[in-house]
């Protein structure tokens, strides 16, 4: 089922005012190793979901500009978080999908 | 959208880099300058394969008390308590791929090969049991298996809390579980083998793999080899320095067999007893040989005796007065000095503090979690009737006794006492140390036989009979912890409980006070040499252990230890803290006692003399006086009768001769040494007493010089026996106080 219109607009929005990037999510199967970054749990309770690693950054799309993420911060000090804005449902999209435990 | 991932090592050593954690490659082909490691096999097993395959972890490493836990997750939460709870250790984790933590549980759990049952008795885990203790820490095993009940499981608990001691150490000590049961419990618990000591001879090839030293330090005994793999019999699991040592005296791979440490203990003893023997006897012989009483005298100073001898002897025949008059004056002359030496030392204890002054506060705001393992050596000999006593003068001092590490010292050819030791069925932190039969048969002998499987940090030597202080112990931790780096021993001072028993124990009790409390004090003020008194002196372990520890062939180990640790830089220290021990009751034995201390005075003063001149350049000359003052003072026993017969010839006949013999100035200075040099040592008698507050005995103070009548007697006996017999140990027969006489 694809988000209603208004969603994506709303997230595109969002980007534009807050100066975020802005990311889809359709047919996105994230690698579950990220996990290990941001717990299956903060994940489904911020509304987030860890898309790539790239060197010390790691890039994670949420649907609010501010998520609380100090977990991760402080359990990972030596990364960088990038937060990418996506549309609300297709983020729960994702995170329905998602196995107990990855891995 | 499509995500590439990274490739699973890259991947881990980043996310391992992000958290500030090790990355750790458990392939064997990856450097190790690259993270590579190998697993301490023995660590691996802390926890089960169940547990390891589920949360995909597994112990890699086991060192000052940390586990290391290699992790695919470092924030596992789950898996990071039940690690910490099931090992009963820290636990840090480390950062692993995850297929090759996989692969480290299937090499870690395969099963042991068929060939290594044929060396013994060697039980396999219950087979059932993996999916029963999956996830439960020991404790609740041990409930569940019906070996204790849950009001004792909280017990231990909460003693687990204040002592920081493990909950199956304490069980055990406190006699609620066998050491057995607790090692089936822990076999199960851990997925290992146990193996039966008792029905075991390990394969020579084996031992021959891990020299002695290192298998003693390590408390594991080599069983078999089997197929590249060495098996051991351990405790518990080894520490990674402990493996890496083994591996690299072995190239083989390890695995654990689990027995109880007590039973490893007799395991080494049996194996290794004639070796231990040699140490104990020989130790000191071999890296200090000056030092030891193996010869009461050397050719040189039998030389130097000798001439001496025939000289004087010369002398006496061709100039008989004047030789005698100059014996008589230097008698005298040193027999003042020896006298006024003692005065002063006590003047000088008056001012000083010798004593670590450690305060309730500071015993009751101590944490027992910090307190160090502690050993307490009891020589015993024919001792079977004390045996009880001594349980509970141990069992009554305030240490945990998951910390304690008694040793029970008995000769080989002592039936009854071992007989009686095993019949009480003692709990495990009391072990019975059977010392093989070699001469010589000494205390000290036996002392660094016991003093090699020490556990302690710190070791003090009780006799049978003794009653310390309860806690004495505490005060002694803390006193170290306070006092200069250089004490290696505390005294604590020593008393009798049967002082009221006849005049022969005041007079001794009177005697200990003097010493205690103002000669050992005089002689830390002047900084000299201390004679150390035979128990409740509290060492460190390493110390004496680079010192030799006690020598064999010394009847006054003790005295003779306090030497040597001056003379190596080393100072001791008291604290105000009394052991009770029992006085001797009775006149022989009391002599027999008193003529090897003085022989071993002797011994002792012969060997640090053996090179006068390097004496002096090793411990100074203020110290070396002290030394010919007090420990060659022990001449003045011998000279006393001599004296005194001399006096009552004089007084009855007025004979010319002695009259010759004692111009007025040898006469003066003999008088001077009868009339002062008595009064003094009467008053100081007294003013042991005083300072003691034992003020009923003060008055038998006064009768002091009938005591140093028998002193002479028995100083007499015991230096004829210096060279008839000097190795042989006068047994005290304890057991002689009267009930009723404390």
């Amino acid at each position: 089922m694809s988000p209603p219109h208004s969603e994506r607009d709303e997230a595109l929005e969002l980007a534009l005012r807050t100066g975020l990037s802005y990311t889809g999510l359709r047919g996105f199967e994230p690698d579950p190793k990220l996990f290990r970054y941001v717990p299956q749990d903060l994940a489904r309770s911020q509304r987030i979901v860890p898309l790539v690693l790239v060197g010390d950054t790691l890039k994670v799309a949420s649907a609010d500009p501010d998520p609380d993420i100090s977990v991760v911060t402080r359990r990972f000090p030596y990364l960088t978080v990038d937060i990418v804005l996506a549309s609300r449902a297709e983020i729960d999209a994702v995170l329905e999908n998602l196995h107990p435990k990855g891995g | 959208m499509a995500v590439a991932t990274e490739p699973g090592e890259a991947f881990y050593r980043r996310l391992a880099a992000h958290a500030g954690l090790d990355f750790v490659s458990l392939d064997p082909t990856t450097p190790s300058e690259e993270g590579g490691r190998t697993i301490n096999p023995l660590a691996a097993r802390l926890l089960s394969r169940e547990i390891c395959q589920h949360f995909h972890i597994i112990p890699i490493s086991y060192s000052d008390g940390v586990v290391t836990v290699a992790a695919d997750d470092p924030f596992d939460e789950l898996a990071r308590d039940m690690a910490a709870r099931l090992t009963g250790r820290d636990v840090r984790f480390a950062v692993t791929p995850r297929e090759e933590i996989a692969r480290a549980i299937e090499d870690q759990f395969a099963p042991a090969p068929h060939g290594l049952r044929s060396v013994g008795v060697i039980e396999e885990p219950e087979a059932a049991a993996a999916p029963s203790t999956y996830g439960r820490p020991l404790g609740q095993v041990l409930a569940d298996r019906g070996l204790i009940t849950e009001e004792e499981l909280t017990e231990a608990l909460e003693e687990q809390r204040r002592t920081g001691s493990r909950v199956g150490e304490v069980l055990v000590h406190s006699g609620v579980v066998a050491q057995s049961e607790l090692t089936g419990a822990l076999a199960e618990h851990f997925q290992l083998h146990v193996v039966d000591l008792s029905q075991v001879e390990p394969d020579p090839e084996a031992l021959e793999l891990v020299p002695e030293p290192l298998a003693r330090h390590l408390r594991a005994v080599p069983i078999v080899v089997d197929d590249g793999t060495l098996y051991l019999a351990i405790s518990d699991v080894l520490d990674d320095d402990t493996v890496a040592a083994l591996r690299e005296h072995t190239n083989l791979e390890l695995r654990g067999l689990l027995a109880p440490r007590n039973d490893i203990d007799e395991l080494m003893q049996r194996v290794f007893g004639s070796q231990y023997v040699g140490t104990a006897r020989l130790e000191l012989l071999n890296r200090f040989p000056d030092d030891c009483a193996n010869r009461v005298i050397t050719g040189s100073q039998r030389a130097f005796l000798i001439v001496a001898a025939v000289l004087y002897l010369i002398a006496l025949v061709f100039f008989p007065i004047p030789t005698l008059v100059a014996t008589m004056a230097s008698s005298a002359v040193f027999y003042t000095a020896a006298s006024v030496y003692k005065f002063k030392l006590t003047l000088a204890s008056l001012g000083h503090q010798y004593e670590v002054l450690v305060s309730d506060e500071e015993l009751a705001t101590l944490d027992e979690r910090d307190l160090p393992p502690y050993t307490i050596l009891v020589p015993l000999y024919d001792e079977a009737a004390v045996v009880p006593q001594l349980v509970a003068g141990i069992g009554a001092l305030d240490y945990p006794k998951t910390k304690l590490d008694v040793r029970l010292l008995c000769e080989e050819d002592d039936d009854s006492t071992i007989e009686a030791i095993r019949e009480l069925h003692l709990p495990p932190h009391f072990r019975l140390v059977v010392v093989p039969d070699a001469q010589p048969k000494t205390k000290p002998k036996a002392c660094n036989y016991g003093l090699l499987q020490a556990d302690g940090k710190y070791v003090v030597i009780y006799d049978a009979e003794d009653r310390p202080d309860p806690d004495q112990l505490k005060k002694v931790v803390v006193a170290y912890e306070k006092a200069a780096d250089s004490v290696t021993c505390i005294q604590a001072k020593l008393n009798y409980f049967n002082q009221e028993q006849n005049l022969l124990t005041r007079w001794f009790a009177i005697e200990y006070a003097m010493w205690f409390d103002l000669v050992l004090p005089g002689l830390d003020a002047a900084n000299a040499p201390i004679p150390l008194g035979g128990t409740s002196n509290h060492f460190i372990t390493e110390r004496l252990l680079e010192l030799a520890a006690w020598d064999p062939f010394n009847v006054t180990e003790d005295a003779d230890l306090g030497i040597r640790l001056h003379k190596a830089g080393y100072t001791t220290a008291m604290i105000d803290s009394t052991t009770l021990e029992e006085a001797n009751s009775d006149l022989n034995n009391w002599i027999r006692q008193r003529s090897r201390w003085i022989k071993g005075y002797l011994q002792t003063y012969l060997v640090h003399m053996r090179n006068p001149g390097r004496l002096l350049r090793q411990i100074g000359f203020s110290s070396w006086m002290s030394f010919q003052l007090l420990i060659g003072g022990t001449v003045i026993f011998l000279l006393n009768p001599i004296f005194w017969t001399l006096t009552t010839i004089f007084f009855f006949t007025e004979a010319g001769l002695i009259r010759e013999v004692f111009p007025s100035f040898v006469f003066y200075a003999a008088a001077f040494q009868l009339f002062i040099g008595n009064f003094v040592f009467v008053y100081l008698s007294c003013a042991g007493t005083i300072q003691r507050r034992y003020f009923h005995l003060s008055k038998y103070a006064l009768l002091s010089p009938l005591y140093w009548g028998l002193m002479s007697i028995a100083a007499w006996k015991g230096f004829i026996q210096l060279f008839t017999n000097p190795f042989y140990w006068e047994k005290t027969e304890h057991g002689l106080d009267q009930p009723g006489a404390h």
